[in-house]
């Protein structure tokens, strides 16, 4: 929990960071044209109409955030298992082609399955299931759908 | 001396991996070929590859199965053509696009034509210019007086600005001299079929294929065609060629093509099996009931009718730049 | 298409059991691609693209619309029960549905989601046989600057309609439709708002932020509550019985049969307008349910109006999208999109003709939707339904991981590419964000499904304009969506801000 229980809270941050994404995207806009071009509307215009009013949005939300009672305050605590699921699918989604689908989405399941558990249970039976998962959805795609999906040493 | 050793180990692989290839051509395909069609399922190019594809798998040991891979134009699917093995199990589909758009404004880094090996053209179809049926206009003569006396008041929808048949309508400006507002639809033949059953557009920029049943009904009639000879599937649309118009002979097509550096032999026999299926009576009814005009222009050809295309629409572009009517 | 003759001829050719049993199948299909998150049931008619081939054509069509129907119809299931709509028109029920779940009443809210379903998909495809030729005459008056104001219409009143956090809403509508302006400019082959990123020319499919923002999102906020127990106990589902998934007379009566039609009405002339879809259909009966509502503090926490209003006009929608894609070759959405290929492919151009010359093709195509609207979905919703309640009580890292793996697969199948898998799991921490801090995502979704048609029609509207914006205020197809707007505005904010101000309405967040 933050202890700095002054005005400024998390709903602030994200308002910077909304800010500062805005921001990159009006200065990304003018790098490719200006909104208006020999008196016609350019690629940018529609976007920097949107980035305008988007400025006025967060600008609202920034000053009406400060005596918000029901802010829900993420610690980072709480924040610990949807990082690691985070973490498990960025692992999952950079071997999908270089293992193959098989072996990738069955460790993927078995890694899921175990942050989602409560209570330890038997390594075997997590694994079952990862197997037995994994070989349902890759019937459904390769088999009924004819779908190629990745396949350890296959040149996709 | 390590380096010296990974070098050989590196030149037995590739003696090796030569040498499966070449094995290979012998009775190729043994495994499934892939097809890539750049755009989304259930487009105009989509179904011709599909059933093309779907007919020359009929001749082979293995399947031809179609992917659609969408995004940066026809781009991105055909990088994957680019940079798959040269092993002819993976072609891709083409189309004007393909060949012009996307290389010249250079929208996917590293897409090269070089890198792939154009195995035949199917498909070929003319551009257009149709309207509505109660347009006042019964010819493109009538519409051509319409146009001059009304610069820039009759409205024509195109694809996209900068896109083929824009480039097509600023040609036909070019060397009739006529001006009309240009109204973009880039979402494909249904939006400019509504826009024109609506009366939001006069006029629109397409090919009569893709308006064959709302011609045949008819609600829309082809004003002209972009050809050097009348359409066998519309013989009363006439073309600028025999109206004494030069240079407006433009289309797009759709062309076959794999990964550059597959063994001549592997092209051959994939030529052979889209020439089987191309010229069977399954592709010809198919086509003719449709719309689609089938065309065959084989390996030898069909590279250098690419190259002179790209050639031609760079060269017609950059004078369109040059006099400032489009940006680069 | 008053075609009475050809309609019962299409009737006879349907119950032939060789074809019907493609509707079963197709029903069976598409129920499982609409509720799963990540499989939508375009894709599953996209896939099912090349064995329509080898079909016969009739039989290939009657499956397809028991796909269409029942994908549109199945994404409530998922939605009310584990709060991840499986398809996107079944967003604004999710909103209803899962409220509904959390308070033990699952089997209401399912079962009124697959009445309402049945009623608009009936009433939808009466339409489409009865008054499509009119139909498509009143679509074809609303241009493109009407359609301008149409999608500006919907993305204010979704705004307005999120009461205590209209400026969130605000916020999240932008941002998708920045994310949706990543690639290739909608009118110039030109690369925009790449940051530098080559590979970012590719654009971000929606399918990534479908699956991204609902499946994605809703696995990390799961993985962050692990210790929370089950909102419903076991004892409440294991009560459940079948005749509690069953409307009564008195809700449907307290919703109102004018209601039902209403949302029809509603969904239906979405469906015909091209480019809308059922997200579209299912969000503006909402809002207007929401209008006209004698309840309107109810929305947010579980109203079993919106959630009928939501479901009827997204399957009524069906009948309606089919029309122009008949008719015209005008596909009404993505799903009818496909169904042109499936047509094209075999041989068949939607046109005129088609719906005179060879009427006999398709007659058993709008057999196949109304009985698989009247018929099928009942029966299987009556036959399936305790099941589809008990998803929950599945152990938690089982369901998860098998959601976690079909969608990402999902994306992978429907985009051929690793990047968009990457995108996805992208989509999924920022919405994980938003939902943290009470942004809501469904607006995120419709800014990013309508940005580029709202910025599509802008364009050309100032092109049809010859440069002037004054095009949007004398057309009387755009005027009359703006003064709708108005009309919304005033009942939504000035006649009824008592409701705004009222604290009871906890957002669904978290």
């Amino acid at each position: 929990m933050l202890n700095l229980k002054k005005k400024l809270n998390i709903s602030h941050l994200f308002c910077v960071i909304l800010f500062i994404w805005n921001t990159l995207y009006v200065i990304e806009a003018f790098r490719i044209a200006p909104p208006i071009q020999k008196g016609q509307v350019s690629a940018t215009f529609f976007p920097l109409i949107i980035s305008f009013l988007m400025y006025i949005t967060i600008a609202l939300v920034f000053f009406t955030s400060y005596n918000q009672k029901n802010v829900t305050a993420t610690s980072f605590g709480q924040m610990n298992k949807p990082a690691l699921v985070v973490l498990v699918t960025i692992f999952y989604i950079t071997l999908f082609k270089i293992i193959g689908y098989m072996a990738s989405s069955i460790l993927y399941i078995f890694a899921i399955i175990s942050i989602f558990e409560i209570k330890k249970k038997n390594i075997l039976i997590k694994l079952f299931y990862a197997v037995i998962i994994a070989v349902i959805i890759y019937i459904l795609y390769e088999k009924i759908f004819l779908i190629r999906l990745p396949k350890l040493g296959g040149n996709m | 001396m390590k380096s010296r050793n990974i070098i050989s180990i590196i030149l037995v692989i590739m003696f090796l991996s030569l040498f499966s290839i070449a094995s290979f051509a012998q009775d190729f395909p043994t495994k499934d070929i892939r097809t890539i069609v750049p755009w989304a399922s259930g487009g105009g190019t989509d179904a011709i590859i599909r059933v093309i594809s779907k007919i020359a798998e009929k001749s082979i040991p293995t399947a031809i199965y179609v992917e659609n891979i969408e995004g940066g134009l026809s781009g991105v699917g055909l990088y994957e053509v680019m940079n798959a093995k040269s092993d002819g199990y993976t072609i891709g589909g083409f189309t004007y696009d393909s060949i012009v758009t996307v290389p010249r404004q250079e929208l996917v880094p590293g897409y090269s034509l070089d890198k792939v090996k154009m195995i035949c053209l199917v498909t070929k179809e003319a551009g257009a210019m149709v309207v509505r049926e109660d347009a006042p206009w019964k010819n493109w003569e009538e519409f051509a007086a319409a146009a001059k006396e009304n610069p820039r008041k009759i409205s024509v929808g195109v694809d996209g600005i900068g896109n083929a048949q824009h480039l097509r309508l600023l040609k036909i400006n070019e060397v009739t001299g006529l001006e009309f507002k240009v109204l973009p639809y880039p979402g494909g033949s249904g939006e400019k079929k509504e826009a024109l059953l609506s009366g939001e557009a006069d006029a629109i920029m397409t090919s009569l294929g893709d308006f064959a049943p709302l011609i045949h009904a008819g609600e829309v009639r082809g004003l002209i065609e972009m050809a050097d000879q009348r359409n066998p599937q519309f013989t009363d649309v006439p073309n600028f060629q025999e109206l004494g118009y030069e240079g407006l002979v433009k289309g797009s097509f759709v062309i076959l093509a794999t990964t550059a550096g597959t063994p001549d032999d592997v092209v051959a026999k994939l030529e052979q099996i889209f020439y089987d299926a191309h010229h069977s009576d399954e592709f010809r009814d198919w086509a003719q009931e449709t719309g689609v005009v089938a065309t065959w222009l084989g390996t030898d050809e069909v590279t250098d009718y690419a190259m002179q295309v790209q050639e031609d629409e760079f060269e017609m572009i950059q004078k369109l730049i040059d006099d400032g009517v489009i940006e680069g | 298409m008053g075609n009475l003759d050809g309609i019962i001829q299409g009737f006879i050719t349907f119950f032939n059991p060789s074809v019907g049993i493609y509707a079963i199948i197709g029903f069976i299909i598409g129920a499982f691609f609409g509720a799963v998150p990540g499989l939508t049931s375009v894709l599953a008619i996209a896939l099912l693209l090349p064995m329509t081939y080898s079909m016969d054509i009739v039989s290939s069509l009657v499956m397809c619309m028991g796909i269409y129907m029942a994908g549109i119809y199945s994404g409530s299931i998922t939605a009310t029960t584990i709060n991840i709509p499986g398809a996107p028109s079944a967003m604004m029920t999710a909103i209803e549905g899962n409220q509904l779940m959390k308070r033990g009443l699952g089997a209401k809210a399912l079962g009124h989601a697959a009445f309402a379903s049945m009623i608009g998909g009936t009433i939808g495809t009466l339409l489409l046989i009865m008054v499509s030729p009119y139909s498509v005459k009143l679509a074809l008056m609303v241009k493109t600057p009407g359609k301008f104001s149409l999608i500006l219409f919907a993305l204010i009143v979704i705004i307005l309609i999120q009461r205590k956090s209209i400026a969130k809403g605000a916020i999240a509508t932008f941002l998708g439709i920045m994310f949706a302006t990543i690639g290739i400019d909608t009118m110039k082959p030109l690369a925009r708002f790449t940051f530098g990123f080559d590979i970012l020319v590719q654009g971000i499919d929606m399918m990534s932020v479908i699956i991204g923002t609902f499946a994605i999102s809703e696995l990390l906020i799961q993985s962050g509550e692990i210790e929370k127990k089950l909102e419903i106990s076991k004892d409440v589902l294991s009560k459940i019985r079948r005749k509690d998934f069953i409307p009564t007379l008195e809700e449907i009566k307290s919703i109102g049969l004018w209601r039902y039609f209403k949302s029809s009405l509603i969904g239906f002339f979405t469906g015909v307008l091209p480019g809308a879809g059922g997200s579209m259909a299912a969000f503006i009966s909402y809002a207007e349910a929401m209008r006209s509502s004698k309840n309107p503090e109810e929305y947010g926490t579980g109203s079993l109006e919106g959630i009928a209003a939501a479901e009827t006009a997204n399957n009524a929608m069906c009948g309606g999208a089919i029309v122009p894609m008949l008719t015209f070759g005008i596909p009404g959405d993505a799903t009818t999109a496909v169904l042109l290929g499936v047509l094209v492919i075999n041989g068949l151009q939607p046109g005129p003709q088609l719906m005179t010359k060879q009427f006999h093709l398709i007659a058993p195509m709008f057999a196949a939707l109304l009985v698989s609207a009247l018929v099928i979905l009942p029966i299987t919703f009556y036959l399936l339904a305790p099941y589809f309640i008990k998803i929950v009580s599945i152990n938690r890292g089982i369901l998860y991981a098998s959601i976690a793996t079909v969608a990402i697969v999902g994306s992978f199948v429907s985009t051929f590419s690793v990047f968009q898998m990457a995108i996805t799991l992208i989509f999924g921490v920022i919405a994980y964000f938003l939902r943290k801090q009470n942004y809501p995502t469904v607006t995120l979704l419709l800014g990013f499904i309508l940005g580029p048609m709202l910025e599509d029609y802008f364009r050309r509207g100032l092109s049809l304009g010859h440069g002037s914006p004054l095009i949007f205020f004398t057309s009387p197809d755009s005027l009359f969506f703006l003064v709708l707007t108005v009309i919304f505005y005033y009942f939504l904010m000035i006649k009824k801000p008592m409701i705004m101000k009222e604290d009871l309405v906890q957002k669904k967040a978290k």
